[in-house]
């Protein structure tokens, strides 16, 4: 008995909250991400940069050797520490009065390329979280059919029960699957985040801004 | 004694000395991944041990007498006190489902523990190391204050978006004030007279004046070329000669300072990559703060407001207490 009026006693604060919170609700989300943290669509240059400036109108597509070093440090499957060496390689070729107008377009050719496979990472798991949210409707809907169904039915009603349980399991099964998928591919942003962080700072020492 | 008894006495009582003198401060970190305790010198940011505890230890508090301290140990489901002076668990307390954030009564014989699934603060005998009793709370229960008498307790709840005023004596809930979306965490400046909540999705800070239980002031972050999205407010440290209040901003990787008077936010500080949670130093000269992302402890000189140093800790650090 205590425990149910404390239930209740719960469950009235919590409506009572949630009624009088409506005016500062959270902005609305994309219901397809399926990530526990929130979901940043774009990683920003000054996110992680507080040293010098690119140069005015300056573009690092022009630079072919931006262009190369981007292409080979910014993709997924390179490791930070591999990435930082690279980097820290390339600012050593550059004579000491360049560094302070290369490194920081270097980095910014960095945020863009970190974006393009941050972009192709995001939209899988936007896939992902779809189908999950499409499968939990075709089980609650099979859910709702069993209950409606006797469970001691015979005949073709028995069959048509049989064949939904095969149905129900299959997709629950199949649910957990993409949920284990999604558990792991939502480090991926993550991770790229934190080796672009890497990088702003392995600049920032060779800017010695840091 | 004799005049040699004697000499050897005082050599020994200077002996002493010096090894307590000498005896540096420490930083413990949370690594919410990792499930381990950081120990750093405070003087050489040197680690000095890395400690295994329970499953996602998140909050961490330093104990009264400054011997112990305790660890929400997430998906352990309890509380774990770490002995500062052999750096060993020495035994669990109950906490609820799910601690994530607790606050101690300034005689530390009472912790007060959030606990987000069940829309619970649970009270914990820190002696008996067992739940005395519960109170309903707002929807995820998430930051946990007591003011510096002791009466009043904070609670802010997610989803609800409230800070949640509760009689210490009574434990009955007094006010509910509506804040930003998500609040994270909430302080209490030193005189009682405010409590500071941040809100992770709104990305502001509320100022509540404790007694009329009103927003008086809300602080918003802007940061040239930074994703709103991004700023997302979490920890609070009041510094301890009420100057300024500072705010950590999560995937901003920033650290606003705020004039505490006129509530203005005079600069930013790029530590490292979601910065949640930070502690002072004793003396409140050095700030620490723990960063997630980086996975590593940032170091602020506070009168320079300059951060001075980068320390790699554990995977995903969540908190830091500074402590002996």
């Amino acid at each position: 008995m205590f425990y149910r009026t404390k239930l209740i006693l719960t469950l009235g604060l919590a409506l009572t909250f949630m009624l009088a919170a409506g005016a500062q609700a959270a902005p609305p989300s994309d219901p397809d991400w399926p990530c526990q943290q929130r979901l940043v669509p774009r990683l920003a240059f000054a996110t992680y940069w507080t040293g010098p400036a690119p140069p005015a109108g300056a573009d690092w597509h022009a630079d072919p050797r931006l262009s190369a070093l981007s292409e080979a440090i910014a993709p997924r499957d390179v490791a930070t520490e591999d990435g930082i060496a690279k980097l820290t390689a390339f600012a050593q070729t550059l004579p000491e009065a360049e560094r302070a107008k290369t490194l920081p377009l270097a980095f910014a050719a960095l945020v863009d390329q970190t974006n393009e496979e941050r972009d192709t990472v995001i939209s899988q798991l936007k896939t992902l979280g779809a189908r999950q949210r499409s499968l939990a409707k075709r089980i609650e809907s099979d859910e709702a059919a069993l209950q409606a169904a006797p469970a001691d039915a015979s005949g073709d009603a028995a069959a048509e029960r049989a064949g939904i349980t095969e149905r129900h399991d299959l997709l629950v099964r199949s649910y957990h699957d993409i949920g284990e998928t999604i558990r792991y591919a939502c480090q991926v942003p993550s991770d790229l985040d934190a080796r672009l962080g890497a990088y702003a700072r392995a600049l920032a020492t060779q800017l010695g801004t840091k | 004694m004799s005049p040699q008894l004697k000499r050897g006495f005082i050599a020994l009582c200077y002996l002493l000395a010096a090894a307590g003198a000498a005896r540096a401060d420490h930083l413990y970190v949370s690594n919410e991944k990792d499930n381990t305790i950081t120990v750093v010198d405070a003087g050489t940011l040197a680690i000095v041990k890395t400690i295994p505890v329970g499953a996602r230890p998140r909050g961490l508090l330093l104990a009264k007498d400054r011997k112990s301290l305790y660890i929400c140990t997430s998906d352990a489901d309890h509380i774990e006190e770490l002995d500062i002076a052999t750096l060993a668990v020495t035994r669990t307390l109950q906490s609820g489902p799910d601690p994530e954030t607790f606050a101690l009564t300034p005689d530390g014989k009472t912790l007060y523990v959030s606990n987000e699934d069940d829309n619970e603060v649970s009270i914990v005998d820190v002696a008996a190391g067992r739940i005395s009793g519960e109170i309903p709370t707002g929807v995820e229960p998430e930051g946990m204050v007591v003011s510096p008498d002791g009466k009043t307790i904070v609670n802010t709840s997610e989803t609800t978006s409230m800070a949640h005023f509760i009689d210490a004596a009574s434990h009955k809930m007094v006010a509910s004030v509506l804040v930003g979306s998500r609040p994270r965490f909430a302080a209490f400046t030193k005189d009682g007279g405010q409590v500071w909540v941040s809100s992770e999705v709104g990305g502001n800070v509320s100022i509540i004046d404790v007694a009329t239980h009103k927003v008086i002031h809300t602080i918003t972050f802007a940061i040239p070329g930074v994703p709103a999205e991004t700023i997302q407010a979490v920890g609070i440290n009041l510094s301890p000669d009420g100057k300024w209040g500072f705010v950590a901003l999560g995937p901003a990787n920033r650290i606003a300072v705020v004039d505490a008077a006129s509530f203005a936010v005079k600069k930013y500080l790029l530590v490292g990559q979601r910065v949640w949670h930070m502690d002072f130093s004793f003396d409140g000269k050095t700030l620490y703060t723990a960063n997630g992302v980086s996975n590593d402890m940032s170091v602020i000189d506070v009168g320079d407001l300059k951060v001075t140093k980068s320390v790699p800790v554990g995977h995903l650090p969540w908190g830091v207490v500074y402590g002996p």
